[in-house]
């Protein structure tokens, strides 16, 4: 399965990056989560200016403010990546012309998979670099200022780190999940669109859940949906009392079950032609 | 390499046995044993929705087979098909390309990717001989028209000097240059070596028209309802029995032809292709001539592919 070398799959994503860096439509959603980034560090500036008591946040809170901003926003952003990546094919029936001379199935999927999380981290380094240096231009010098003393900020450059980089890994298991649901579909309207709604529904429906079946039935529902995708991520990052070293196997487990099930799909099945 | 040294050597490009290929209820290809021999042009004939595309689907690997064997250029298993379609061109169905890319990044891409070391001299000869080349070559493939795509589609195929060529309906949508241009290349294409390798390279040409076949092909191998009808040299599978005729009102023509019993085919769109009975040619002059419709052109041309299936299937009947 894995018999082409790694100089082969490396010439795979590379010829990925050539045709998904000519999409404008890439470029454009990169724009706007690097828009939504920027606003989220205009607003922590604005915070330290704007409020009745002055203050200054320290300089690792800035990225800080952006992990808030990535954890909310980064798996939208993951599940449209993969309908760039992936879902796009079916509708150009270009699955095909990937799949012609000889090449395996494997040799397509991996490399855009690997390609997906190439783009994830170097948004997300992008995202930290931009966020630290305007932290440190615009930020407190000291990290015994006000802003520590807030409830959620990490108490130094360490922590933030930590969480910051925690949703990397959340949002590169909703991207193997958007992988999976354009696989499923054979659609990026399917995959992307399905996708999103499972993003919301996680978001906002799962609270709601919570909270009526504690209300009206009296049953606690933590222990099951803090195993959901959206759970699993938000303990990584620290946002639950279970320690993130039993979320991260779980990430990966999700992981693992997305991109098999993804192959094994795209395996079995009959390539058509597209849509034009 | 020869025709007589081809046929002497008696390697085999493609060899199929039972081979299947069902879509719920319905068998696209049913049985097939097909031996397709290397070097030369052969053809695969039958109607629309005869199992054409599915057949050749399977060679290229698009689609698997519900039973049967596949043997490519010797080699068969998951493994050994892949290594003989990793000398394969296939242009099947239609041609398939990125749509935001412009005609010569999109072989620029494939040869990439199928790891061809031509560079970019080999895509500007590539696009030169399907006549892409210049402005044609930057434009992106979603402007292109229809048979600059197939253009574009036929390029594709020749990339890395591929050992087995399928071509599925290469002409559609090519004007007559066109379609006489690429006629001619894959006659050539038939009749040229693999330089690196030395060995004979061989065209699958698939195709609904019979004169196509006839003009390029050395064997066939004729299509109904997906079941092999026919295998063997084109010079042997029927009758010539058909006449073009071009006329001063085709329309009228071909209402009165078929008002006289006459099968007539109009698809063409440049005059009619009548089935006539042997030496009943003068006939179709005079109901013609009797009706003031008048007759610009009229030759011989090989059957129509109708006559051709009749040809067949009654050699079948008889056990002939």
């Amino acid at each position: 399965m894995l018999s082409v070398s790694v100089s082969g799959y490396l010439a795979a994503i590379r010829w990925e990056w050539f045709r998904l860096q000519r999409r404008v439509g890439f470029w454009a959603v990169i724009a706007i989560f690097g828009l939504a980034v920027a606003l989220s560090l205009v607003g922590a500036i604005a915070s330290q200016s704007f409020l009745p008591t002055r203050f200054n946040l320290p300089a690792h809170a800035f990225p800080n403010v952006v992990f808030e901003t990535l954890a909310r926003l980064g798996p939208f952003f993951s599940v449209v990546l993969a309908g760039f990546v992936f879902g796009a094919e079916f509708g150009w029936g270009t699955w095909r012309t990937l799949s012609a001379r000889g090449r395996g199935r494997e040799q397509i999927v991996l490399p855009k998979m690997l390609l997906g999380g190439c783009v994830l981290v170097v948004v997300w380094a992008t995202a930290w670099c931009a966020s630290s240096l305007v932290g440190l231009v615009a930020g407190g010098s000291s990290a015994t200022e006000l802003g520590t003393a807030l409830p959620g900020f990490p108490d130094g450059w360490g922590a933030t780190a930590i969480n910051f980089w925690s949703t990397l890994p959340a949002a590169a298991a909703y991207l193997t999940l958007g992988v999976l649901l354009c696989m499923a579909g054979r659609s990026t309207a399917f995959g992307v669109g399905v996708g999103i709604a499972i993003v919301i529904a996680e978001s906002a429906g799962i609270p709601l859940l919570r909270a009526l079946a504690a209300l009206w039935w009296e049953v606690d529902l933590d222990g099951y949906l803090r195993w959901t995708l959206r759970g699993v991520s938000d303990g990584l990052s620290g946002k639950d009392e279970l320690h993130s070293a039993v979320f991260l196997p779980a990430l990966l487990a999700y992981m693992t079950v997305f991109c098999t099930v993804s192959l094994w799909i795209i395996r079995i099945r009959d390539l058509d032609s597209g849509n034009g | 390499m020869t025709d007589d040294s081809r046929a002497a050597s008696g390697a085999v490009a493609v060899e199929v046995k039972g081979l299947t290929k069902t879509f719920g209820r319905v068998r696209a290809v049913d049985g097939i044993d097909l031996s397709i021999p290397a070097g030369g042009v052969f053809g695969v004939l039958g109607p629309n929705g005869s199992g054409k595309t599915t057949l050749l689907s399977m060679l290229a690997g698009f689609i698997g087979p519900s039973s049967g064997d596949l043997n490519l250029m010797g080699q068969s298993g998951v493994a050994g098909l892949q290594d003989a379609r990793a000398r394969m061109g296939a242009l099947i169905e239609r041609p398939i390309f990125w749509p935001y890319l412009s005609c010569r990044d999109n072989l620029k891409a494939l040869q990439g990717i199928y790891g061809c070391s031509g560079g970019s001299e080999e895509i500007a000869g590539m696009l030169s001989m399907v006549g892409l080349d210049g402005d044609a070559a930057g434009r992106k493939f979603r402007n292109c028209s229809t048979g600059m795509k197939q253009r574009l589609g036929i390029a594709a195929t020749l990339l890395g000097d591929p050992s087995l060529i399928i071509l599925d309906e290469p002409t559609n949508g090519l004007d007559p240059a066109g379609i006489i241009e690429v006629r001619e290349l894959i006659r050539s294409l038939g009749r040229s070596e693999t330089p690196d390798r030395g060995g004979s390279r061989t065209v699958i040409l698939a195709s609904h028209l019979l004169n196509e076949v006839e003009q390029v092909c050395d064997q066939v191998g004729i299509l109904d309802k997906g079941k092999l009808l026919y295998s063997g040299p084109v010079a042997e599978m029927g009758g010539r029995r058909a006449v073009f005729v071009r006329t001063t009102d085709d329309s009228q023509a071909a209402d009165l032809l078929r008002k006289a019993g006459w099968d007539v085919r109009d698809d063409d769109e440049v005059g009619l292709e009548v089935t006539v009975g042997e030496g009943r040619e003068w006939e179709v002059s005079r109901v013609l001539a009797e009706a003031g419709v008048y007759i610009a052109e009229m030759r011989a041309v090989g059957g129509t592919l109708e006559a051709v299936f009749l040809d067949v299937t009654a050699g079948q009947e008889t056990g002939c």
